[in-house]
């Protein structure tokens, strides 16, 4: 079974997503903000990752850049794809370029998208994959 | 399997059941039918507890489960304590699922928004509360909607007075008539200047206020509401009085020189027999040493004219003349850029009184700007007339116009429209106003944009 990670400070996106996944059959994990979610890649690496922007401690920004230098060491860590939830920040180029340049990049979602439109690109992302 | 299916095959059964055990007692089991007919009784009271049990575990229990949720999520205010756990059959199961998704979601909307919003109030509260200013948002009735600690200190507002409404609680005795003067207008925007004393009355300390609202309109409400901005102007007058005392200085020496420059090149002017080229040197000097003492004069009237120290010098004077006088001084500075320059002559000759010195100023100043502000190819015209008891002195020209709305503003110190930013002082309106004022008068303009301009003033000539 694949497994999802989402990563959201907000805790009714994360019962949300967990939800809407786990009706699809997928095991979810869920983190609160970057540092949470560098310890679930600790457990497991997931199929799939949805990120958000500004969280506290660790921003999503700051994640895929340190997901990025631990990707050098640990090649499994390499090019998981993720989706990242913007919210007011969708204009900030240099962050928007921080993540497009990212290996796993796959798409920007405004916040609050249905969640089934970031569930059909997780499936057509994992069934592409395996 | 379709709910419909499921449901057949139960009544099927159940109404089958019966009648199948009542047959196979008799014609099998060789019962008598008194007993099979109990047999019958116990099947088909079997059959509907078996159905009514099914249609409770399938459909009734998970519809109650869901309207329990939903009643729990709407007595919470849509705030999701717990999904609905799955239950009953298929068709129940993705009724719940959807469900629970709708409330997922309406609920990660409402804390999305609320978010949203108490982050926006936040951001503006603390950009408010940083300012300096006093910032002041109160509705049509003056009720306090926002205001940020600064304005309510400088107005002497107790912040915990439960009804903050304007002007009747500024307590601040130099602000309260201010502010019921802005609360009394029906004005889009106004401002106002305040000095506000030391306790102690000693003004050396004094500080000057800038007051400015502005309306804008409530949103929620559809009426107008006012935002009042009080803004601390005292180092702005200082900085404008030290320009003002360097403005005066400079000019004030600059007239010695200035007078010497044009006393030689007047000396020169007879006493050397000059080339064709070098005359036109020298009238060049001439006149730009005129204009330079004209503007030296303007500063140094202005200055005087606002402090009151202003004497006038009044003298027999022609308006005629005086006209004649100015039209001679610009007439070169006119065909230079081609502009159609002309001087009606009064019908007759007009005697009066007045400081001819200093009205021959306005006059230039008036005339400089029509030809300043005229492009090539335009037409300025200069006329007096009396009427009334008054001499009406007027400058016409075809340039740009003034945009009605600004009618008063012009006359103004350093008030300059947008677009001739940088293109003069902005003093020589002001300066005009105060001397016609002076003399008892009046100045005004009748202009439309883009239909040029007519710039006049009257003096009484008795």
């Amino acid at each position: 079974m694949a497994k999802i990670l989402i990563v959201d400070d907000e805790r009714t996106i994360l019962e949300l997503f967990k939800y809407i996944f786990e009706d699809a059959g997928y095991e979810v994990e869920l983190a609160m903000n970057g540092l949470q979610a560098l310890e679930q890649l600790r457990i497991g690496i997931p199929d799939f990752i949805v990120l958000d922007v500004s969280m506290p401690e660790m921003s999503g920004k700051e994640f895929v850049l340190e997901l990025n230098k631990r990707a050098v060491k640990d090649p499994r860590l390499n090019s998981i794809p993720f989706v990242v939830m913007t919210g007011e920040n969708f204009m900030d180029d240099e962050l928007n370029k921080v993540f497009a340049s990212a290996r796993g990049f796959v798409c920007f979602f405004p916040k609050m998208i249905p969640p089934e439109k970031v569930l059909e690109k997780a499936v057509e992302i994992i069934s592409g994959r395996s | 399997m379709k709910i419909i299916y499921r449901l057949t095959l139960i009544v099927a059964a159940a109404s089958l059941l019966p009648v199948l055990a009542f047959f196979a007692a008799v014609s099998w089991f060789g019962l008598a039918y008194p007993q099979a007919l109990l047999l019958a009784a116990a099947a088909v009271f079997l059959c509907g507890s078996l159905s009514v049990w099914a249609l409770l575990a399938g459909l009734a229990r998970p519809m109650a489960g869901m309207s329990q949720g939903v009643k729990r999520f709407i007595a919470g205010d849509y705030k999701l304590e717990s999904v609905i756990p799955k239950d009953g059959w298929p068709e129940a199961r993705v009724l719940i699922s959807s469900l629970n998704r709708l409330m997922l979601e309406l609920n990660a909307y409402r804390a999305f928004h609320l978010n949203q919003v108490v982050e926006e109030r936040a951001k503006a509260q603390a950009l408010i509360e940083t300012i300096t200013d006093g910032v002041m948002l109160v509705d049509d009735r003056g009720l306090l909607i926002y205001s940020n600690q600064r304005a309510l200190d400088l107005l002497g507002i107790d912040k915990h007075d439960p009804n903050i409404v304007l002007p009747g609680s500024v307590k601040h005795e130099t602000f309260a008539p201010v502010v019921s003067g802005l609360m009394a207008s029906q004005e889009n925007y106004l401002k106002a200047e305040v000095t506000v004393h030391d306790p102690d009355g000693d003004c050396d300390v004094c500080k000057n206020f800038r007051v400015i609202s502005r309306q804008f309109l409530l949103a929620t409400f559809k009426r107008s509401g006012r935002v009042i901005l009080i803004r601390d102007v005292t180092v702005e007058k200082e900085i404008e009085s030290a320009r003002e005392t360097f403005f005066h200085m400079i000019t004030h020496d600059m007239r010695a020189p200035l007078t010497s420059i044009q006393g030689y090149a007047h000396l020169m002017e007879q006493y050397v027999p000059a080339s064709p080229e070098a005359g036109k040197y020298l009238q060049a000097i001439l006149r730009s040493s005129m204009r330079l003492n004209g503007m030296v004069e303007d500063i140094l009237n202005t200055i005087k004219l606002e402090h009151g120290e202003m004497k006038l010098n009044p003298a027999a004077a022609d308006a005629g003349e005086m006209c004649a006088r100015v039209f001679e001084m610009y007439a070169p500075l006119a065909s230079r850029k081609n502009i159609k320059f002309s001087l009606v002559p009064s019908p007759s000759k007009i005697d009066f009184n007045a400081d001819v010195v200093l009205l021959e100023r306005v006059i230039s100043n008036l005339v400089g700007n029509a030809l300043k502000f005229t492009p090539n190819g335009g037409e300025v015209s200069l006329f007096c007339s009396e009427a009334g008891g008054e001499v009406v002195f007027g400058v016409e020209d075809t340039g740009p116009g003034i945009p009605k709305d600004k009618h008063k503003e012009i006359f103004e110190k350093y008030t300059q429209l947008e677009e001739h930013k940088y293109m003069g002082f902005g003093l020589g309106l002001a300066m005009c106003k105060m001397a016609v004022e002076l003399h008892r008068g009046r100045i005004w303009v009748e202009s439309e944009e883009g239909k040029g301009s007519k710039f006049s003033f009257a003096i009484q000539t008795k």
